[in-house]
């Protein structure tokens, strides 16, 4: 059985607004990355991520008193924001293609894989985006949490980013009991 | 000169669309948005579902955030274009140039041209964040007698904004509420929703005048129904519809305006005979290809679709080789419960409904069809239908009518592409 972990960490934006991808800044919010320890969060009573394209699963997140939404987006399985920041509508009840287009249950908003990435309006903002690039500023210092649209209103995006993580089979790690076992990001 | 320039006309959702597509696409000229509300663009329906007035709740972005993207907001009216120039003119003397120029001007509220109503007080229209906190300034602490004038979309959620507390009336011209784009059927289904809130209703009916109050006659005290009924009013809203804000090409000798007054775009809502000119949002009149669309022209009055013409520009702007994707049209309505709306039957027209789910337990869905095809649908306490159906149509793999009267269940085609 291999625990699913979720790195997470706080993105501190000092909008909560979805930033534009701008040339010029985007190389600045990539190197803020490597200078940061993850933390590491079990995702509640998953063994294995076997979803099959078009296919998600919402999940608790032990530790964070919160809930991700897991899509096989096109393939890719990315973890994403359980609500839609538009107006709090749960993704769990979206439609995801199998081409990993994901539309909102309540007012047709639709996002394109990396999930960040709206195509189609309704909801001109983004559930936060997790497992995708570009991954944006973080913060070591501010506690990590699952943002929800505390309310109806369409301002918060991208405030944290996850890593899906899987830690490598006790047999190819060699050594299970060290401290030092390598966690290993996986692109699902 | 000084390299590309977009200029944005209007700040609606259409213009928030564009603005958002330019730079999330990659375009890094410059890009200015001329706005007469007074306001950063706002999350427009918010207005008729809740009568909120609190900007910061109301702008999709901040200030900060146009400054970050490099996006120069003038708060001014355009009130001319020199196509053969490039130049926009404003209200207060301004000269804007651009290299592309995207006009998403909107509606302005249709009003009543019967007695009365174009002198009297409290008499609103609701189109921006002043109407809306007018209407509220009027009814204040409530206990108000309110008419709306006009039973379909705007008119019945503001009727269902304002029901708790005051005594509401809602008067239409249709047999049913929301008739011309639900059908007689669906719309009393809404009705009885919306009567269980306490709205009363008067369809079937046509206004002759208002009448002033007896205790301050500058204001409104009543509306005349041409059959004699007599509607105590202290606020009479109207819901009447809209017409495109296109006064400013109204003179243009370059640009021919369609009779009603919109603008002729194709696919990528470029407009027809202008070059590098874009209309979206409620002045563009553009080709439908969804189903049953045949490409015919519609001008669609919704959010959704003017922030999706708004991407579709920016894309065009980007990649001009490239043939837009078609959206498939999609609209909500707070309506005591919430109802969902998924295609658009301007095109084709609709000869049937196919009803499915529980009407009585609020659970349906809606099936427009012409002959065979579903050419749009609506739903009440069902989803994520609509969504589905949102994705099939935009697909082109919506079932046959045959298939859904037959008792098919769209949800159980399971995700689709």
């Amino acid at each position: 059985m291999k625990p699913i972990l979720l790195f997470a960490q706080r993105l501190r934006l000092r909008s909560l607004q979805p930033q534009f991808v701008h040339p010029v800044t985007s190389f600045r919010l990539f190197s803020v990355i490597a200078h940061n320890m993850a933390q590491e969060y079990k995702l509640k009573d998953v063994a294995s991520l076997s979803l099959k394209p078009g296919e998600k699963q919402e999940v608790e997140v032990e530790g964070l008193d919160a809930k991700v939404l897991l899509v096989n987006a096109g393939g890719t399985v990315q973890a994403v924001g359980p609500k839609c920041t538009h107006y709090g509508a749960p993704l769990a009840k979206g439609i995801l293609g199998t081409n990993g287009k994901l539309t909102c249950p309540w007012h047709g908003g639709k996002l394109s894989p990396p999930l960040s990435w709206v195509c189609n309006a309704a909801d001109v903002i983004a559930p936060a985006q997790l497992a995708s690039t570009p991954r944006l500023a973080i913060s070591k210092t501010a506690p990590p949490s699952i943002p929800s649209p505390s309310s109806r209103r369409p301002n918060v995006t991208v405030p944290f980013t996850l890593r899906v993580t899987r830690r490598r089979s006790r047999r190819a790690v060699g050594n299970p009991t060290s401290s030092a076992t390598p966690w290993v990001e996986t692109r699902f | 000169m000084g390299g590309d320039k977009v200029l944005v006309v209007g700040g609606g959702s259409g213009a928030l669309g564009v603005i958002e597509g330019l730079r999330n696409g990659g375009y890094s000229g410059a890009i200015t948005l001329v706005t007469n509300e007074g306001y950063l663009p706002i999350d427009r329906p918010k207005l008729s579902k809740a009568l909120l007035t609190d900007l910061s709740k109301l702008q999709w972005r901040d200030a900060e955030w146009y400054k970050s993207g490099n996006v120069e907001v003038v708060q001014d009216e355009v009130t001319g274009v020199d196509f053969a120039t490039k130049t926009a003119s404003t209200k207060s003397g301004g000269k804007f140039a651009y290299t592309k120029l995207v006009l998403s001007t909107g509606g302005t509220p249709r009003l009543l041209p019967l007695q009365g109503f174009k002198v009297l007080g409290n008499i609103f229209t609701l189109r921006n964040v002043g109407d809306a906190k007018k209407i509220n300034e009027a009814i204040g602490d409530k206990g108000k007698k309110i008419v709306i004038i006009g039973s379909s979309f705007i008119g019945m959620e503001i009727a269902v904004a304002t029901s708790a507390g005051n005594d509401v009336t809602v008067v239409g011209m249709e047999k049913a509420p929301l008739e011309r784009v639900l059908g007689e059927k669906v719309g009393n289904l809404i009705k009885a929703g919306v009567e269980a809130k306490g709205v009363k209703f008067y369809l079937n009916a046509g206004v002759d005048k208002a009448e002033p109050s007896a205790a301050n006659p500058s204001n409104v005290g009543a509306v005349l129904l041409k059959d004699g009924t007599k509607l105590e009013a202290d606020i009479v809203i109207l819901g009447v519809g809209v017409a495109p804000a296109t006064e400013y090409l109204r003179d243009n000798s370059v640009v021919r305006l369609e009779p009603d007054g919109s603008l002729k775009t194709d696919e990528s809502f470029a407009v027809v005979g202008l070059k590098d000119v874009y209309a979206i949002g409620d002045i563009a009149t553009y080709p439908y290809h969804g189903p049953g669309g045949a490409g015919k022209f519609v001008r669609i009055e919704h959010w959704n679709v003017a922030q999706n013409a708004g991407r579709t520009v920016a894309n065009h702007i980007a990649n001009p080789g490239v043939k837009a994707e078609f959206f498939t049209p999609v609209f909500w309505s707070a309506l005591g419960a919430q109802m969902r709306y998924a295609g658009n039957t301007i095109a084709s027209g609709w000869d049937d409904v196919v009803l499915q789910g529980s009407p009585d337990q609020g659970k349906w869905v809606a099936y427009y069809t012409k002959d065979d095809t579903v050419v749009a649908m609506a739903s009440m306490g069902m989803d994520p239908v609509m969504a589905q159906c949102a994705q099939l149509m935009q697909l082109n793999k919506m079932p046959s009518k045959k298939e859904i009267a037959g008792g098919l269940d769209v949800l159980s085609l399971g995700p689709p592409q």
